[in-house]
């Protein structure tokens, strides 16, 4: 009986510590991939320099041209202040669509200028080298590609065994960039 | 001679090679904008290095598009330190800009004050480059003045000048070359972001940390593993005592590992 009772307690001790393992194995796995997802955030916000610079460019340009409180030099100014780490993702994500739309604007109105029609050097600038340069930059800063593998991370997290366990114990969700759902 | 003085001279004379030869890929001129001609850009490469030679300090010039918002006269002098040469000048000129800044290196700066060189670049550069646009004339002008005055500093003279003085407009010459316009050639993304190379750098990573986020740390079970465990576990628990079966055989457990780690995603 003696024996009995020993074998149960070693197999409930068994039980338990197989649970732990799997719990801690778990969450250090989950933990790590969350931490990968943070990782290509932070380069994503890197790259959004890229971005930064191709609006001070642009604006530089457009300062020859244009009124110092036109409107789309002015919310190409917000655009570019917003996209500065620290902030929101949403703030991030929405002031980056902006400044495609508001530099492809600028961009429109630049070229319909007298002045810069009349100025070979602006004009080439305008036509040619900001285009391609902010096309290039939203080619590196391509949010969908993080948005890809947060939303993977997401799916681990919550449709697996292992997954379920680390959130439980405390690992999060992926913010999406935008503020998609994630599901 | 030892082995051992053998190595340690072959190992000096590469070190000493690799040094050279870091310093010799240097090149004094650094057209960005693509802005300037290439007969002048060889001749201020060439003038450069005998100013290098003569008063003793070497002059770099960077062109530039754009800067991104980047303070120029920052840019300049980071640029000074990352060449390393503490008797050298260093001209950045912003085209798209419009702006322009010279930083002077430490040992140079005995020859060269700040307010000297302002002067000159008020005098010599400031109307070709802002008002004619002509960047060659803009930089000849300013180099030749700049080497005039560190001769004068120095003693140490320089007799050939080449064509600078023709580019600067101070000479004739036989067939006048046109300076050239901002093009988008190849290498365009220099010249219009601070740093083309760390930006490249830096969308290469996000796309790689994105690849990898989304692969995710991959610890799923390969099928040699889910057979491996399939097969332990029949040998613990496939035999009783007397090392009859229970009715599965090794197969029976291997599958059944497999269908096992399909249910809690186990697999690889």
């Amino acid at each position: 009986m003696k024996g009995t009772a020993r074998a149960v307690l070693a197999f409930l001790a068994m039980l338990v510590l197989l649970a732990l393992a799997f719990g801690i194995g778990a969450y250090r796995g989950l933990y790590n991939e969350k931490l990968q997802v943070e990782l290509a955030l932070s380069s994503l916000q890197d790259v959004l320099d890229t971005r930064v610079e191709m609006g001070h460019n642009l604006l530089t340009v457009a300062a020859r041209h244009l009124a110092e409180a036109d409107p789309l030099m002015q919310a190409i100014r917000e655009d570019i202040g917003l996209l500065v780490p620290g902030g929101s993702l949403e703030d991030i994500a929405s002031a980056n669509d902006r400044l495609s739309q508001d530099s492809k604007a600028l961009l429109q109105r630049l070229e319909a200028q007298p002045s810069l029609q009349a100025d070979e050097r602006d004009l080439r600038y305008v036509t040619g080298l900001l285009p391609r340069g902010f096309e290039q930059s939203a080619q590196w800063a391509d949010a969908g590609r993080y948005n890809q593998a947060a939303r993977a991370y997401n799916e681990r997290l919550t449709g697996t065994l292992t997954g379920q366990v680390a959130w439980l114990l405390g690992v999060e969700e992926a913010a999406l960039f935008g503020g998609e759902a994630s599901r | 001679m030892s082995r051992r003085v053998q190595a340690a001279w072959l190992l000096l004379s590469l070190l000493l090679c690799l040094a050279l030869t870091g310093m010799a890929n240097i090149p004094y001129v650094d057209d960005q904008a693509e802005v300037l001609p290439l007969q002048l850009t060889e001749d201020i490469t060439a003038y450069s290095a005998r100013m290098a030679q003569g008063p003793g300090v070497p002059f770099y010039l960077v062109t530039k598009h754009f800067l991104g918002g980047r303070n120029v006269q920052q840019y300049a002098q980071q640029a000074l330190e990352a060449l390393g040469d503490g008797r050298a000048v260093l001209l950045v000129v912003v085209i798209g800009e419009e702006n322009y800044a010279l930083a002077i290196g430490e040992q140079s700066r005995q020859l060269l004050s700040d307010e000297r060189a302002e002067s000159m670049l008020d005098r010599a550069f400031r109307q070709p480059f802002l008002v004619e646009r002509d960047y060659s004339k803009a930089i000849a002008a300013f180099l030749l003045d700049l080497s005039a005055y560190l001769q004068s500093r120095t003693e140490e003279g320089i007799r050939e000048e080449g064509s600078l003085p023709v580019w600067a407009g101070r000479a004739q010459r036989a067939t006048p070359q046109e300076t050239a316009h901002p093009t988008s050639g190849p290498s365009w993304l220099d010249g219009i972001l601070e740093d083309r190379g760390r930006s490249e750098v830096e969308a290469q990573e996000y796309a790689q940390d994105v690849q990898e986020a989304q692969e995710g740390s991959d610890r799923g079970l390969s099928l040699f593993q889910i057979a491996l465990i399939g097969f332990i576990l029949f040998k613990i628990f496939g035999r009783d005592k007397t090392g009859r079966g229970k009715g599965c055989g090794p197969l029976g457990w291997i599958f059944g590992t497999w269908g096992v780690s399909k249910i809690f995603r186990w697999r690889r």
